[in-house]
Parts: C-alpha cells; structure tokens; sequence
C-alpha cells in the first residue's frame, strides 16, 4: 500500500512545483507544443480553454486598513466572501474551474465557467474608457496589441469583490493592467500589474505561465442552481451584517449600482446583409427581440398542459429567472444579446438574466452527454446551410421555461435554430422544438432581432437583485 | 485490468486537485478540518449540479434511529476530470465516506474520499485544502 502511495506523492509534488518553475519566466512551457495559431488579421489567436487565468497571489505592501480588513476576514476564515454567494470574483483574481479566451479582431472575451459562468468583455477597437463610468465587478477593459502580448487596461471597478479567499481588498480607483502572451500553441505568459494608491503603496505586478487545456470544453455551470454554502456560512456570521446588507453596503459605497433595466431599441439601420473576411454572412452586433412573447402554444401532452395551466394559475411563483436561474435556449428576455463571429464559432452573450453565454461550434464537435447529460442551454452541433446557421441542440434540462408564461418542455426536447440575417439591420431566428414526451406534434415559430447600432452590453447581476439590492 | 484503472483514478485525482482548479467558497469557512467524520450509509439521494454536487446518505444506529447525512462533493468540472460521471453514485449504493464536518454542527460534511460499495476508492473533488485562507 505505501509503496502505492509514494508515486502518487511524487506525481503531486511535481504537479504542485510545476507551477513555480513556470512563474520564472519563459521556457518553463507545460501544455502541448505546436505552433503559434495566428487570427485573420496577423495578430495571435489566443483561443484556447486556459484553466487558471488569474491570480490570487498577495500584495508584498499594504496600507495598515487594509490589512486590518484582511485580519478581520481571515478570523471569519473568508465566511464573508460574496464568490460563495454566487456573486462574481472580479479581476485579477483567478476563476474557479475553467476559463476561455474567445479572440476576434475587435474584441478579446473571457469566458468563465465558474463561479458565475459570465463574460468578460476585452474591447480591441481602439476605444478609450467612457467617461463616468458606473462601478462594476468587472471594470471597463479597453485592449491593445504590443507586439505579441495583448495589454488589457481596466478601471471601473466596485468595491465588493476580493482578491482571494484571504479578503484582500482594492478600492473603486483600482487601476488594472493585464498582459496575456500566448507563446506557442500549449503556452501563455500572463502578467498583472495592479494600481490602486488607497490600499497597496506601490503598484505590484504578479506573473505566471498557464497551459492549454485541449481535451476538456467548460461545463455550463449554475452557481444558483444548488448552492447550499451560504445557510452554513452565515451560521459562523451570527455577529456580522447579514449578506443582504453587506451587499447593499457595499454596493452603496461603490456608487450603487442596479443592473441595467430594459431600454427603447433605436430603429433598425438599413444596408445589406454585411459578410465576413472569409465571405459568410456576419451575424456579429447587438440584437434585441422584437418581441419576448412566443406565438400560440405548443399542443400539450396531459401531463404538461396540467403543468402549463398550474404554472399560470399560480401567476408563475415558480419563475426560475425570478431566483437568477438561467432562462437558457429558446425562452429570452427584452436585455439586449450579442454574437461575436469566428469561422469555428459563434458566441452569443446576453446581458440580462444570467449574464452569460451560448457558443455555436461550427468545427463538427458533437454534444458530449457523456459529461454533462442536461443542462439548461443544452449542447448543439452548428452547421453552415448556405446563408444560414442551423443549430441542432439536445440535452436539455427539464427546468428551463420556453417563456416567461411557464410554458414546460422536457428533458427529450430537441431544438433546430436556423439562424439567418436578410438585411443589416434584422437577424430572423426560426426555431423548431420537437418535444414527443410534452408535445403531440413539434412546435415551430420564428423570432427576430433588431441590430442595435452603438449599444453594448452592460453589466447585470441578478445575484444583486435577489440580494435586495433593488 | 480494474486495478490500473483505479490507480490512474487516484492518480489523476491527485493531479486535479493540485492543478489550479479552485473553488467557489472557502473550505475553513465552512468545514473544520479537524472534525474529520468517516460514515457509512446508503445513499438516498444524488444531486449532479453546481456549485457542488451533492449526495445523502442515510445511517441507521443500534436502535434503529436514522441520520440523514449531506455530503458535499467538488463541483462538476472537477468530478468529471476526475473520472466522475453522473451515475458514478447510484440510489441506493452503499458507500464509507471520509471527511470534515460542517463548523455549525449540521450532519453535513465536505466529502474527501468516497469509497463505493465494491472497494473502489476515489477522490471527492471537494475545495477541502484549496485555496483555503492561511491559518
């Protein structure tokens, strides 16, 4: 038996230095070689699932307030910590689990599984920061090439996340600076430099080596779908503001700040269908529904008609958007969406609801069920058809809503999204739900969107809203 | 055959748990590393879904007294590197479980090791160690 375990000792030893020798500098490569991938537009494609982007490490200086707080937060051991109430971490600190990057010309993403499975916006457009700029958990990220090593601004920060599981705090003049070097295929260099004058003397730079994880594609992860650690948590807060107050607190001294509301769509501009460098059609910008209502209903089994009026009855107590769950394929909300365009996928985000996002995989990748038999967006395979993009979409969960009337579908649902834009200004979704356990026969309607030109996505976080924070 | 299989469990388990993988609360927090509880129960329930995945066992005493135990495992990503699968645990199953009980009492615990009911021993994926605040 001993004999057995030292191997394993070995193994984790090197796995747990590796790490270190990486954070050395270059040379130190860990994850799979091969050449550098390069974008349509010359620069790196820095595409790749990164498992560890971020950082956790401590300030070599601190201000003495602010190591008080840490002092405070260590006694409670990090009970206070809003990650483990499914708020976000914020910059620079690094994600649970797995993290993407999602490179584009324009525009750098950061697609994390955990803790909140929301995105990053790294904008490469040569824009500066807006003025007034509302506090957030993930700043304002304005992006620029350096030669190889993409240098990602950020201000704009809340003051409520922490830097680590220690409660190392910054303040809403937090200035971050992220260099990300993607050395070959397996490898990247990542640095950050953090300014923030209210709780760090001087500027302090943290750097590591991370590696390509090829085999793995993220889970989608609902942090609220099953979180029981805050009852547990707040056992040990008995003496502390509870964490509605905190939030609101917090939130307060950060400037306060709701998530967005729905706003009036400007006009739809007109123009042709514009097309891609590789000459598809471009399905890239913000779109907004038209309407969030579904036409007619889907011809009910018993079973799910009974579910379907219950739900109406009960003027849809049992809403999961209501308690921050995800809304997931076909059923939307007023918030605006947006869709990012590379020849091997498409990434939709969305602004309201979950705050997160769908990528349609256009290189041949088949659901793996294996993994992750349901979720609440379920897992699809996308094709071009001509002009169109047609997703093919199982393994769905039995949770999601098809809209906000509680209409129900089941775990055998089957989704066809025939995704086609006729002019600049109007995305039409056509959308086929072949359900035979809750319906009698499938249910098809077609839904459109109106590009709006100018907007972006701005920061929601239900979390805040189920906090009380309103 | 079965046992290189297991090895390369436990392996991958350990490279997983040392790899940068994280965890969405702080386990001190929430466990006491030196309440450590070993029990053996059926399992009553699975729940696959983050942010952790979750199973119950129920454990029967002498007089015939039954505890409901909640476990809480790593959460999904994690379980699936590491070999985990959905129905890795089965209703019914009977299973030894090694790990820290919850500091507010509760017949909760962040499993460590699970052991299934055919001697096969693996890794709990839970934050237990991860990241957890300096003592």
């Amino acid at each position: 038996m001993k004999a057995r375990v030292l191997p394993f000792l070995a193994i984790a030893i090197v796995a747990a230095l590796v790490p270190l020798a990486a954070q050395r500098g270059r040379g130190a490569a860990r994850g799979p070689a091969g050449p550098l991938p390069m974008l349509w537009d010359g620069h790196p494609d820095l595409t790749g699932i990164w498992t560890g982007i971020g950082f956790t490490g401590r300030a070599p200086e601190i201000l003495p307030w602010a190591q008080k707080i840490i002092d405070a937060r260590a006694a409670r051991q990090g009970a206070e910590d809003f990650e483990a109430r499914c708020l976000p971490g914020g910059p620079p600190r690094m994600a649970p689990y797995h993290t993407a990057l999602f490179s584009t010309p324009k525009e750098v993403v950061i697609l994390f599984e955990g803790n909140t499975h929301m995105y990053r916006q790294l904008f490469l457009d040569g824009s500066d920061h807006p003025k007034n700029l509302k506090p957030t958990y993930y700043g304002d990220s304005r992006a620029r090439w350096d030669g190889d090593w993409l240098v990602v601004d950020t201000i704009g920060f809340n003051e409520i996340s922490w830097f680590d599981f220690a409660g190392t705090p910054h303040t809403k003049d937090m200035h971050l600076v992220e260099k990300f070097h993607r050395i070959d295929y397996g490898n990247l260099e990542e640095e950050a430099t953090i300014e923030d004058p209210g709780v760090f003397p001087k500027a302090w730079t943290q750097r590591k080596n991370i590696a390509l994880d090829p085999r793995f594609e993220m889970t989608e992860y609902v942090c609220n779908e099953n979180n029981q650690d805050p009852a547990h948590l707040d056992a040990l807060l008995k003496d502390s503001p509870s964490p509605q107050d905190r939030t609101k607190k917090a939130l307060a001294q950060s400037g306060g700040v709701p998530p967005p509301a729905p706003r009036k769509a400007p006009a739809p501009p007109s123009g042709a269908t514009p097309r891609t460098h590789d000459g598809r059609v471009s399905f890239e910008g913000v779109w907004v529904p038209t309407t969030t209502k579904l036409p007619g209903e889907p011809s009910y089994q018993p079973w799910a008609q009974k579910l379907y009026d219950e739900r109406k009855a009960n003027h849809q107590k049992d809403d999961p958007e209501k308690y921050c769950l995800p809304n997931g394929a076909v059923r939307v909300n007023a918030l605006p969406y947006k869709i990012l365009q590379r020849p091997d996928t498409l990434l939709m985000m969305w602004e309201g609801n979950t705050h997160s996002y769908r990528r349609f995989f256009l290189d041949g990748r088949k659901p793996n069920l294996d993994i992750e038999p349901e979720s609440w967006s379920g897992q699809g395979t996308s094709t071009w058809d001509g002009d169109t993009i047609v997703v093919d979409t199982v393994g769905f969960n039995e949770k999601t809503w098809l809209d906000s009337t509680g209409k129900p579908h089941s775990d055998q649902m089957h989704l066809t999204e025939r995704y086609t834009r006729p002019d600049l200004g109007h995305m039409n979704v056509a959308l086929t739900i072949d359900d035979p356990k809750a319906f009698t026969k499938p249910y098809s309607f077609t839904r459109t969107f109106t590009l709006a030109p100018g907007w972006e996505l701005q920061e929601y976080v239900c979390q805040a809203l189920l906090d009380g924070v309103n | 055959m079965r046992k290189h299989l297991l090895i390369g469990l436990a392996m991958l388990g350990l490279v997983a748990a040392t790899a940068p993988l994280g965890a969405h609360h702080s386990f001190a927090a929430e466990y006491d590393a030196n309440k450590p509880v070993t029990i053996t129960g059926a399992v009553t329930k699975l729940e696959w879904m983050n942010p952790h995945a979750r199973f119950y066992v129920d454990v029967s005493d002498a007089d015939g007294k039954v505890t409901h135990w909640n476990f809480e495992l790593g959460a999904i990503p994690v379980l699936v590197k590491q070999g985990w699968r959905r129905d890795s645990l089965k209703i019914g199953d009977v299973v030894t479980v090694e790990g820290a009980r919850a500091k507010d009492g509760s017949t909760t615990a962040n499993a460590r090791v699970v052991k299934l009911a055919d001697g096969r021993r693996v890794f709990a994926g839970s934050s237990g160690g991860d990241n957890a605040p300096a003592q």
